[in-house]
């Protein structure tokens, strides 16, 4: 809005309108500045602009890419974005998801049902979580350097049951539902699992008691627990789901690349923490959404897309990776300061 | 209020640092029981130069720490600083001491930025330095694309001097624990530990709460730097990726050395025992003939025991005298007051 167009008094200061009174502009601009809505926005922006690196872009394989490979970060986001909510961090998440891929495809080749090994390697990440959840709401432990240890422990015990034994190979239905080359009414089964598990995720974080209950915990845990909110139970299911995550983004991993090594989850972890805070969360918790979080982890993966067929660096990617969170991080701030101005 | 926060923090502090000490020389001790070769200077010596690169990053995590912040640009400041030693060094062999120089700078200025960006635009410690940690090591990445280069027997002798059989990096690392030591009875250090304990408070007394913290962070990259000096100086070579084990170990060396993670509380001192505890650990294992993989399990439970340590204290000096503590409460209020 140019100055020009506000009316202005006698001495030709600008007459600004009234805060209280909501105008339409006004309720647009502040739609706009919401984290969530410019992430969601960088990210469309993403298709047009990658013209730049290959004529060949923007198509719908892009898109489709995009979202295949996306699957994994929005899964893990999850499970960590709930985490930061409460003002923890799972560092735990390398070690999950490696027990969760290994489990499944040791399972499965000792002969157990596909379904069956899955449904027990979801049950070990949920154990996993749930002793972080025990050790961060019982014993009252700095979540981070509880989950740095108990990943550190299931690392070693990982290593240590499976002797170093060469990649587990993954069981052919679940590489067929995950390598992207099936497809179930003209869309890649990978793309099905990404809407399903994001809308599940969506109505666990944003419509449920426990969802609730965990951005409380988040703003505060004392108001909480005056409030009537079993603390230390949230904090118990919170860490379980993120376990379960964890776990469920290692199956689908074990699932995509056919196989799966212990570390096939080393390099999720930064990126899981990276998608929550450019989707707009607080890293101190209490604030923050899941459809942020789902941008995020899509506007990552398109970029990661570009900037490969771009031919850019690995040194490069990590440079612009960097800025981006720093750039998120101020315009949540500034979005912030100007919301507070607002109100 | 300083007079009793000072006189409060001298009370504190002992207790954390025997305890760091105490697991530092059990593990040590049983090494030395059991392990005939570590019995001579020349394994101590190997020891203390292995340690030097945690010992060295874990002053600045747990000043960081001390503040209530949050520091993970350890490991792009460790690494960049390792990158920068190897490709410098061989390419002006002669330049030993002014690319030194200029890596302390390099560990300054990231430090100052990580700094400024925090306390002056408000932002978050943990995501801002996970940021420059990101941007430090795609800039590693750009200097050198894999993991090697040489670096010139003259730089890392400067690093791995000895004198008589002492390796004079522990001379180095026992000036640095001094600096500290004096630096938290400064004006410096008792606005750290303020800012810790209550920033708010710290504020209202007129404490000079954002230079010390940009200094907090700024102190911290130059360590940072240093450590990674005396990587370059132990491995001999340059990885891109060095600084990443740090992120993890550093943080375990301090929750060793029993440095509170929610600021406040804590000595960089005994950070420095827990880092040795930390690099011990496997060596104690090596000797009792356990396989190399459960190294992390162990690891992971004992940062687990010491977590807990605190805690079972409390519990048993609640056990024993509830009433004491009410006194001594009063106490320290009537202190409050007197000084007011």
């Amino acid at each position: 809005m140019s100055n020009n167009t506000l009316p202005t008094d006698q001495t030709g200061s600008t007459i600004l309108p009234d805060p209280r009174q909501e105008t339409v502009p006004r309720r647009i601009g502040a739609f706009f500045a919401q984290p969530v809505v410019i992430v969601w926005m960088i990210f469309v922006l993403m298709f047009p602009l990658s013209r730049i690196v290959s004529p060949n872009f923007p198509s719908l394989g892009q898109l489709e890419s995009t979202l295949i490979l996306g699957l994994f970060l929005v899964v893990v986001a999850f499970g960590q974005g709930f985490v930061i909510l409460t003002g923890g961090f799972d560092l735990s998440v390398p070690q999950t998801v490696a027990l969760g891929a290994f489990l499944t495809g040791y399972l499965a080749n000792t002969g157990w049902p596909v379904l069956g090994a899955i449904a027990a390697a979801t049950i070990g990440c949920a154990v996993m979580g749930l002793i972080n959840g025990l050790l961060v709401a019982h014993a009252k432990f700095p979540p981070f350097i509880v989950t740095l240890a108990t990943g550190s422990i299931l690392g070693s015990v990982l290593l240590g049951v499976s002797r170093g034994t060469p990649a587990q190979p993954s069981p052919a239905a679940l590489s067929s539902l995950f390598s992207g080359k099936e497809s179930f009414l003209g869309v890649p089964t990978p793309i099905w699992a990404l809407v399903i598990f994001a809308l599940i995720a969506y109505l666990i974080q944003m419509r449920s008691t426990i969802g609730r209950r965990t951005y409380a915990v988040g703003n505060s845990e004392i108001a909480s627990r005056v409030a009537g909110v079993p603390v230390s139970s949230t904090l118990i299911i919170v860490y379980t789901f993120a376990g379960i995550s964890s776990g469920l983004a290692g199956i689908m991993l074990l699932g995509y690349s056919s196989g799966a090594d212990l570390n096939i989850g080393a390099s999720w972890l930064l990126p899981s923490i990276t998608a929550v805070v450019v989707g707009g969360s607080a890293i101190r918790g209490g604030a923050g959404s899941y459809v942020g979080t789902i941008g995020g982890a899509l506007l990552l993966t398109v970029l990661s897309i570009d900037l490969s067929a771009a031919g850019a660096s690995e040194g490069v990617k990590q440079i612009l990776y960097g800025v981006i969170i720093l750039i998120a991080l101020i315009a949540a701030r500034l979005g912030k300061d100007t919301g507070a101005a607002r109100t | 209020m300083t007079i009793s926060t000072i006189s409060a923090r001298r009370r504190r502090i002992p207790g954390d640092l025997v305890t760091a000490v105490v697991i530092f020389v059990v593990i040590y001790s049983l090494i030395l029981a059991i392990a005939p070769f570590e019995r001579n200077l020349y394994s101590f010596s190997n020891f203390v130069l292995l340690l030097m690169p945690l010992a060295v990053a874990v002053i600045g995590t747990s000043t960081v720490l001390i503040t209530g912040g949050f520091d993970l640009s350890v490991a792009g400041t460790l690494g960049l600083s390792n990158v920068l030693a190897t490709v410098l060094t061989s390419a002006y062999p002669d330049m030993g001491v002014p690319i030194t120089i200029g890596i302390l700078g390099m560990g300054l200025v990231v430090g100052l930025l990580n700094g400024v960006l925090i306390v002056l635009l408000g932002l978050q410690a943990i995501a801002v330095t996970l940021a420059s940690y990101i941007c430090m090591t795609g800039v590693a990445l750009i200097l050198l694309s894999a993991p090697g280069g040489s670096v010139p027997i003259e730089f890392t002798s400067m690093f791995k001097l000895s004198i008589g059989g002492f390796p004079a990096a522990l001379g180095a690392l026992i000036v640095l624990c001094l600096l500290w030591a004096y630096l938290s009875r400064t004006r410096f250090g008792v606005t750290l530990f303020s800012i810790g304990s209550d920033r708010q408070a710290a504020v209202i007394s007129g404490m000079p709460v954002r230079a010390t913290e940009v200094g907090a962070y700024a102190f911290a990259g130059v360590m940072y730097a240093i450590a990674g000096l005396f990587l370059t100086a132990v491995t001999a070579s340059g990885d891109p990726n060095a600084g990443f084990p740090f992120l993890l170990t550093s943080f375990a060396a301090v929750a060793l050395g029993m440095v509170s993670f929610r600021g406040g509380k804590g000595s960089a001192v005994a950070a420095v025992f827990g880092a040795g505890s930390l690099i011990a650990l496997p060596k104690l294992l090596f000797g009792l003939q356990i396989q190399d993989f459960w190294s992390g399990a162990i690891l992971g439970i004992t940062i687990l025991l010491a977590l807990s340590l605190p805690l079972l204290s409390r519990v048993a000096k609640r056990r024993r005298r509830p009433a004491v503590a009410a006194v001594t409460d009063t106490r320290s209020r009537k202190d409050l007051a007197d000084v007011e």
